[in-house]
């Protein structure tokens, strides 16, 4: 089956169905925060006469369908705004438009705040989490509020290290997960070689994480998807904040222009007095390192049924570091990505989303070394057009096909002492499409099915990818839910967790087929008392034709592209339990997640004396067994609130030698003793446990009258303990020592906010 | 309500519980080989030792083996059938020297077999030696540090089977004297980086030969770079190419510890090609030449 066909298919799918689409009345239309404008993702809109409703799309809208003509009261809600309510009477044959406004409610009591079903459920789709901004901002953070920090307290999603804000969520490696900002993506999101991600909670709505079994409108990863939305920016009221932070400040305005609106944010690091005042008695101090970035977005509603926007993103780290005399080593890298979005709504059953794309990341590391010059040229280009379409034939149904197709380039140059050494051009086209049903039988069940195709031109391949998921609301405390999804990946990203800043991407070929896998998740959510929720997720994942890197190879010069990769499989399974309380004075969540994760390569963790060199399975670093996570949310005044965290997980597995031999007589090595250890099973040891508490203070107030204000209080690692990182085998020493490399010390932070 | 959450959460734990386990198994002592045949050069020494726990002391001498019987074998040209034996004899504890004399011949296969007596052990390891090569450009005698003008050698056209020349580059200061240093290695060693003795000989890394120029001849033209100089003087450079074993033993034991996309701690065992044991038994193939690299003077 062809690209070609399938998309012949779904167009012929939904004609037939409009066809058949009968006269009736039905109530669509956008919801948004009163306040600002801002469009809301995931708001509940229902009749509560009937019983019938839905949540608002990506862009915030929302369609009820088929209703018998009468007098209904219709009800918006969404966490942390007033419930909406209003007498409306429907016409037969009306298709009424009824644009619904929400009021933030500022206190948060127990008794203003409303949950939102539809938003409840939509949330707690199976996989899926969201992190709300306030929260993201709220969470002791290492100097800086972060997003995927943030999302590294979720279950189910580990870090590296203090040091790595890299996802690893379910047993996957950080590039099992396509990031998006704006449905852009994102290759490298990364700033300070890896310690904060690119995303200023600024400028950010909405974070949507499908940590598995995620339907057919998203692909191109193994295993999760990371979809991040840039405000839209108020348009009610001109409004901005600066915020003065120990790593990097942060200034954003926002505001209505004609028939629209517009926000900008900017950040930047703020280390030069600290690095300057180090200088003056350490020599080995960055003579240059900052990062900075801006996002942006307008956007302009040209009628009532067309909305266009124009979102971008720009941000750079810049290193230099004179290491020692006559040596220096630069570091210039960043992304840069643009999208432009194009809402139409089509009638009150078809609802549609055009966007076009671009991406760029850039990474341009330079040595200087004894007058030996290494210079690397890194760039990636990812440009593309997507289109989704949204259909409701009745109340039973939404149809939502889509398609996306891109031509991405990856230009690498290496130059070791003025002459070329390395050069490669990849320039790859890929196009997926999408066909998805969004099924109702009754009101208990809820079946997404779904079918993508997945084409990518270097090695022409073409990868089918069946979705399947199903929801049992056995009562309005309890629902069961399962997914089936295959998934393919076409990208691999080379890094290291230590350190970001040279990342690169490589992609499938002729001879290195995309990585496949598939994954079955059940869920339970549960509602055991009023406010609170608890969940439970079961999952299983394979990977096979997992491509990275050989991480044995010196010298990639004269290569085949295929020899530059080995070639493995992978698997992962394991439970995540969440329980929480959403909504009151005290809030916040206790997530556990128990699970295992395995990779095999060829000629990796081979048994010593095994002739036949066969591969075993081993679990890598991040792989921890269990896995506790508690977040605490406590208002302990009107201007005070505090913020707590506490993370335990079982310690990372490493690789504990056994023995050691040596080689004395290297014709090529000046070194006499060449010391080796012998390993029996690669990363079958555990560190030390690891755990660790953050608090954050927070007091509002007024900045002399001239807006409201923010002081932001924070530790990190209150009881400091001294994680371990890695264990680290000197040689020196006889017998061996070990040193161990520990993880991040009590941090203080300290953070002011003023809004205008 | 509750009996269900709790029977749920019961019946996953049981599930989970019952997963796999990996865990690290104790020491086991293994044999070590070491040895390095060179092209169109005598046969070279053996050592053989064991492996020792890790967290002991270590020294040759305690883990050598004395009564091991070593030959190295010269294998036909298809590889497959033993051609000419060469018989060792103990040095001293745990180092063996051949008996005979035998020039290493290029191109062709050597086997090096050890049998311990005393416990039956058998242990083996083949090599293809690489081909010999001459630089055969003029190369001046004198060159003035990171001037314009760098050192440039020619080596003539040689082969390894089934891939290209993999090049190490050694440079060993014959006068290695600390005021002689470059600035940027006289740098490391006043930080302690590294010690005069490891600046006296410094290697390249592996290079694989289409880092290079190929020319009309094949002969290949390499540019030496100034990175490669720690010391002002004489410099006596040397070009080497490899075998199989010896670059699966170099490009794995240089990551052994950490580097390339591995995760800190993840360490893995050296690639070693070497059957009932450990170690090393690799070829390969060079040539030398000498320059006298003068400061770059204002």
């Amino acid at each position: 089956m062809t690209l070609r066909t399938l998309l012949l298919s779904g167009i012929l799918i939904i004609g037939s169905l409009s066809l058949h689409a009968r006269q009736s009345v039905s109530i669509t239309g956008y919801v948004r925060d009163a306040k600002t404008g801002e469009t809301l993702i995931s708001a509940n809109v229902a009749l509560i006469e009937i019983n019938r409703g839905g949540a608002t799309n990506a862009q915030g809208y929302y369609s009820i369908q088929n209703v018998e003509p009468g007098t209904y009261t219709i009800a918006g809600s969404y966490i942390g705004y007033d419930l909406f309510t209003q007498e409306i009477t429907l016409e037969r044959g009306q298709n009424l438009r009824f644009d619904i406004e929400l009021v933030p409610d500022v206190f948060e009591g127990d008794e203003i705040i409303v949950e939102s079903e539809a938003e409840r459920q939509e949330l707690k789709s199976i996989g899926t989490a969201q992190v709300k901004t306030e929260l993201i901002k709220a969470l002791p953070a290492i100097f800086e509020a972060d997003v995927f920090r943030s999302i590294q307290y979720l279950p189910g999603v580990k870090s590296a290290s203090d040091f790595s804000s890299g996802l690893y969520i379910r047993g996957g490696s950080p590039d099992q997960t396509l990031i998006m900002l704006d449905q852009t993506t994102v290759y490298n999101p990364s700033h300070f070689f890896g310690f904060f991600s690119t995303f200023n909670p600024d400028a950010i709505k909405d974070v949507r994480l499908f940590k598995g079994g995620y339907p057919a409108e998203y692909g191109g990863r193994l295993g999760s998807v990371l979809s991040v939305y840039n405000k839209d920016g108020n348009r009610n009221n001109y409004q901005g904040s600066v915020t003065l932070g120990m790593l990097a400040s942060r200034v954003a305005i926002e505001g209505p222009i004609k028939k629209g609106s517009f926000m900008l944010a900017a950040r930047r690091s703020t280390l030069e007095p600290l690095l300057s005042a180090l200088r003056q008695s350490n020599d080995n101090i960055p003579s240059l390192f900052y990062f900075y970035d801006f996002n942006g977005k307008i956007n302009y509603d040209a009628s009532l049924n067309d909305k266009f926007s124009l979102a971008f993103y720009s941000g750079a780290d810049k290193v230099r570091f004179p290491f020692a005399d006559d040596a220096e080593f630069t570091l210039n890298y960043g992304n840069q990505t643009v999208s432009g979005n194009w809402t139409h709504i089509f009638s009150d059953k078809v609802f549609s989303n055009f966007v076009i794309t671009g991406s760029r990341y850039f990474n341009f590391p330079e040595f200087e070394f004894g007058g030996t010059p290494f210079e690397r040229d890194n760039n990636i280009y990812d440009f593309s057009i997507k289109s989704d379409l949204e259909y409701l034939p009745n109340e039973k149904h939404l149809i939502a096909t889509g398609v996306w197709a891109g031509v991405f380039t990856l230009r690498l140059q290496d130059r070791f002492d003025n002459q070329d050494s390395f050069s490669s051009r990849i320039h790859s086209r890929y196009a997926s499409y999408y066909l998805q049903d969004t099924w109702r039988p009754t009101e208990q069940w809820k079946v997404i099915g779904g079918i993508r195709a997945n084409y990518f031109s270097d090695g022409d391949y073409l990868r089918l990818e069946p979705r399947l998921s199903a929801e049992y609301f056995a009562t309005d405390r309890f629902t069961l839910q399962a997914a089936y999804g295959r998934y393919n990946q076409f990208f691999t990203l080379i890094t290291n967790e230590a350190f970001s800043g040279f990342d690169l991407w490589l992609t499938a070929d002729e001879g290195i087929r995309p990585a496949f896998g598939d994954q079955f998740v059940l869920g339970a959510k549960t509602v055991p008392f009023k406010d609170y929720g608890l969940d439970i997720e079961l999952y299983y994942r394979t990977m096979n034709d997992l491509f990275e890197l050989d991480p044995f190879l010196p010298d990639a010069a004269g290569l085949l592209y295929e020899d530059l990769f080995r070639i493995g499989e992978g698997y992962a399974y394991g439970t995540e339990i969440m329980f929480e309380k959403r909504v009151g004075r005290l809030n916040g969540y206790i997530g556990y997640t128990f699970g295992y994760t395995w990779r095999k390569w060829p000629t990796f963790n081979v048994a010593i004396g095994d002739e036949s060199q066969t591969a075993r399975f081993y679990p890598p670093k991040y792989d921890r067994r269990n896995d506790v996570k508690i977040i605490l949310n406590y208002e302990l005044s009107r201007k005070w609130k505090f913020t707590g965290a506490w993370v335990y997980a079982t310690g990372q597995a490493y690789t504990e030698a056994t023995g050691r031999y040596a080689v004395y007589d290297t014709p090529w090595s000046a070194i006499n003793q060449n010391n080796l250890l012998v390993v029996e099973n690669v990363n079958a040891s555990r560190l030390p446990n690891y755990h660790r508490a953050d608090v954050s203070f927070s007091r509002s107030g007024t900045f002399f009258g001239l807006g409201e204000a923010e002081l932001q209080l924070q530790v990190i690692n209150i009881y400091s303990r001294r994680n371990v990182w890695f264990t680290q085998i000197d040689f020196e020493e006889n017998p061996v020592s070990r040193t161990d490399v520990t993880l991040l010390p009590i941090i203080p932070a300290i953070s002011y906010t003023v809004k205008f | 309500m509750m009996k269900a959450y709790l029977l749920t959460l019961i019946a996953l734990f049981t599930v989970l519980s019952a997963c796999e386990v990996y865990e690290q198994d104790s020491y086991e002592e293994y044999y070590v080989v070491e040895s390095y045949l060179v092209a169109n050069r005598q046969l070279p020494q053996v050592r053989v030792s064991t492996t020792a726990p890790v967290n002991d002391f270590y020294a040759f001498s305690r883990s050598a083996i004395a009564d091991a019987q070593v030959q190295i074998r010269l294998l036909d040209t298809s590889g497959s059938s033993i051609e000419e034996v060469f018989t060792y004899t103990s040095d001293s504890a745990g180092i063996y020297q051949p008996m005979d004399t035998h020039d290493v011949l290029p191109t062709r296969s050597y086997q090096l077999y050890v049998t311990i007596p005393t416990t039956s052990a058998e242990i083996t390891a083949t090599t293809v030696v690489p081909d010999t090569f001459k630089v055969i450009s003029t190369v001046l005698d004198t060159l003035v540090y990171q001037s314009t003008e760098q050192l440039e050698i020619t080596v003539s056209e040689s082969s390894y089977p089934g891939r290209q020349n993999i090049f190490i580059f050694n440079t060993i200061a014959l006068d290695p004297d600390p005021a002689m240093l470059t600035p940027i290695y006289a740098d490391f060693l006043e930080d302690e980086i590294v010690t005069l003795d490891e600046l006296t000989n410094t290697e390249s890394g592996l290079l694989n030969a289409a880092n290079f120029t190929v020319n009309q001849d094949q002969s290949i033209t390499i540019r030496y770079p100034w990175i490669a100089v720690a010391f002002y003087g004489d410099n006596k450079l040397i070009a080497t190419t490899i075998d199989d074993n010896v670059y699966d033993f170099v490009r794995s034991e240089s990551v052994q510890l950490g580097g390339s996309t591995l995760s800190p701690g993840e360490i893995q065992n050296v690639i070693t090609h070497v059957e009932g044991g450990l170690g090393i038994f690799g070829s390969l193939a060079s040539d030398t030449i000498q320059t006298y690299i003068k400061p770059f003077e204002f």
